[in-house]
């Protein structure tokens, strides 16, 4: 249950709404990087992060993110 | 000279970031340099040399590290929060525990080495053990650290 893997839905949401990575990080006070790698699964963001990229893109955190199954 | 480095639309920050790390290899390159350089002076004047230790590299030693330190720990960025965003300080976590646990093996090793092969190997300069704490607990770190954060750029 630790080790699983974090699906998210940020990408295509973003698509969506026609935002840029750049975009979205002026958004949320983060890096381009940031959204960058939380987008491809190589950083974990925090629940504050978490909460904060699903009150910019208009969803639930339960939305963008899953747990693997 | 630095707003060559900037290509193309990239956004601010990715120049910025990639200003810092290119400071930041200079600094270490010659931090450590000064640590060499410090010992040779110490030596030639015979300053603050007491039996083995010689306390002129050994304080320059802590102050190159405390400066390594102090700049990859990125005070110095504070005042632009997104240069000190979450990806940031968690590159710089992984960096610090790899000059954690890599320093910690090396003192391991050596403390091994000094009781156990004192017969087997010749004594070894203080110099040297400190060049080689310095790699291991400082540039090592600094290096995965700028090696995260360009990974960062690259992905996806």
């Amino acid at each position: 249950m630790a080790d699983a893997a974090l699906r998210n839905r940020l990408k295509e949401r973003r698509a969506e709404l026609g935002l840029t990575q750049a975009d979205l990080a002026s958004r949320v006070s983060v890096s381009r990087k940031t959204i960058n790698t939380v987008e491809n699964g190589v950083f974990v963001p925090s629940t504050m992060l978490a909460l904060k990229l699903a009150a910019a893109l208009g969803r639930k955190v339960e939305d963008l993110f899953q747990l693997a199954e | 000279m630095g707003r060559a480095l900037a290509s193309g639309n990239e956004d601010i920050q990715s120049y910025r970031r990639r200003w810092r790390l290119v400071v930041m290899s200079i600094v270490v390159w010659l931090l450590n340099n000064v640590v060499n350089a410090t010992h040779d002076v110490a030596q030639a004047l015979s300053l603050g040399s007491t039996g083995e230790f010689d306390f002129v590299a050994l304080a320059s030693f802590w102050l190159a590290t405390f400066c390594l330190v102090w700049m990859v720990a990125g005070v110095s960025v504070h005042r632009d929060p997104v240069l000190n965003d979450e990806l940031t300080k968690s590159n710089r976590g992984k960096a610090i525990q790899l000059g954690y646990w890599g320093l910690l093996g090396f003192l391991a090793f050596a403390f091994a080495l000094s009781h156990l092969g004192r017969h087997t190997f010749g004594p070894t300069g203080f110099d040297h053990l400190m060049v080689t704490a310095v790699t291991i607990g400082a540039v090592g770190p600094a290096l995965l650290f700028a090696f995260l954060e360009w990974r960062a750029e690259k992905v996806g």
